[in-house]
């Protein structure tokens, strides 16, 4: 069973209608600009905050948007990928 | 004026958290003492008062939150209104002399660094430090102070204002700032003190001619001297297509863009100030800029929301001064120094007048001068 889940460190804004992370912390060294989350983004965001479990966030991720599961999957891996290459992530197995 | 088809978002806030200082620098555009204080009528706001504000901005959505003063540091509770503050998700912005920095405030900061620190220094020895500051230690504790803040992973900026006491000191704080691989930022103009403060500064300021120089001087070792020196030493490059090079050179044509995008936009006072912008005083007024006092709202007793509503409604539209009004020269005056130095939002300030057309002719014979350079180059 693999988590994962953010890093501490990274908070979420909402400024005007988009939502962006700012670094806090250590974690302003490697500030290169803002992220901002799409709502299919905020989503998984919010779930892997606390941290979860990769087969439970493909669950939910095909109940909240009607998806099927090897979509679900293949937008979570590339979310996952995209949080890696900005050191948001942790992962434990 | 009718807020509702103006296009605001209170983006970039400024908490001055107290307009007390340590130092007492002869030029200080806002600090006041206790007995000015209470001539003005103001309290500090508690820390509690603050780290409700800061959650205010947050919901209401600013970003960019800069913390200041005077000196933030001199406020006692500077620890934990700062913690809380920091954990809101706002991009930090701290000013400060740097001669405060304590062991507990060292502490707090390594563990949640602002994402930029501005530090004004004000000399580059223990005797100018005296002349302008008052305090000549302060050199000393500004060095210590600076040393540390340059190991977080901040992005700093060193700041300085030039009078007549330490402009012989101007190119080595500027080595200083190159030292610590920061920003360097010199203040545009020394006007008159704001909002009750109490410096002094008609003595000690630059003339507009001494300004203008200085200006120049720097203009030309920071972007013309080693524009030259990269021609020289790559004689087969065209100039013209350089765009580095080009975008240092075209410092009036980007002064045009402004100029035309601002008046594009309908704005409160010609800038961000009250549109994308604002301040919060050390007493608890919702205001443009820090420099403006002209009017305010109450954030404090109103919530945040609401003053930052209520504000267009309260401002009287700032007229352009009378004697400007067939002036074609690209002005560096805005309601804020016009107040600053005047009284008045439309006030016309003959020192101000001075600076922005001298300022305007050094800068179009510098870019004459690069542009007939890149001619000759390129032919």
């Amino acid at each position: 069973m693999k988590l994962v889940k953010i890093k501490e460190g990274f908070i979420v804004r909402k400024i005007a209608d988009t939502n962006i992370v700012v670094p806090i912390g250590d974690n302003i060294a490697d500030f290169n600009g803002f992220i901002s989350l799409n709502e299919t983004a905020l989503f998984l965001w919010k779930k892997i905050a606390g941290g979860t479990d990769l087969s439970q966030l493909a669950n939910d991720m095909t109940q909240e948007y009607e998806i099927s599961m090897e979509t679900a999957q293949k937008d979570i891996k590339r979310f996952l990928e995209r949080l890696k290459r900005a050191d948001m992530l942790d992962e434990y197995a | 004026m009718d807020s509702i088809d103006m296009d605001r978002s209170p983006l970039n806030g400024t908490f001055e958290l107290t307009a007390r200082c340590n130092l007492q620098c002869k030029m200080c555009l806002i600090r006041i003492d206790e007995k000015r204080m209470q001539e003005l009528g103001g309290r500090e706001r508690t820390t509690k008062e603050w780290i409700h504000m800061a959650q205010e901005a947050e919901e209401a959505g600013t970003i960019g939150l800069l913390l200041t003063g005077g000196e933030p540091m001199l406020r006692s509770d500077f620890i934990g209104l700062y913690q809380e503050i920091v954990k809101m998700g706002f991009i930090i912005t701290l000013y400060t002399n740097a001669t405060l920095i304590n062991k507990e405030i060292r502490e707090i900061l390594s563990k949640y660094p602002p994402h930029k620190i501005g530090v004004t220094v004000y000399g580059a020895s223990q005797e100018t430090y005296k002349r302008v500051t008052g305090n000549a230690n302060a050199y000393l504790q500004m060095i210590e102070g600076l040393d540390f803040l340059r190991k977080l992973p901040s992005q700093l900026q060193v700041r300085t204002t030039i009078i007549k006491d330490n402009i012989n000191d101007l190119d080595q704080i500027a080595n200083l700032a190159s030292g610590l691989y920061a920003e360097f930022s010199i203040s545009r103009i020394v006007t008159k003190p704001v909002r009750g403060g109490i410096a002094k500064v008609e003595d000690c300021r630059l003339t507009p001619e001494q300004s203008v120089a200085m200006f120049h001087d720097r203009n030309r070792k920071e972007i013309v001297d080693p524009f030259y020196k990269f021609a020289d030493e790559n004689p087969d490059l065209m100039l013209t297509d350089i765009g580095t090079l080009e975008s240092h050179a075209c410092v009036a044509q980007e002064f045009e863009g402004m100029t035309v995008q601002k008046a594009h936009k309908r704005t409160l006072y010609g800038c961000e100030a009250g549109m994308t912008s604002y301040c919060i005083t050390w007493d608890g007024k919702l205001i443009g800029c820090q420099m403006l006092g002209d009017c305010w709202t109450d954030p404090f007793t109103n919530t945040f929301k609401k003053a930052w509503n209520d504000f267009p409604n309260i401002m009287k539209h700032p007229e352009k001064p009378r004697e400007c009004e067939s002036c074609r020269t690209g002005c560096s005056a805005c309601p804020a120094t016009r107040l600053a130095e005047t009284g008045r939002l439309d006030g016309f300030s003959e020192y101000l007048c001075r600076e922005s057309k001298l300022s305007h002719v050094m800068e179009e014979s510098l870019l004459s001068e690069i542009q007939q350079r890149i001619k000759r180059e390129d032919r």
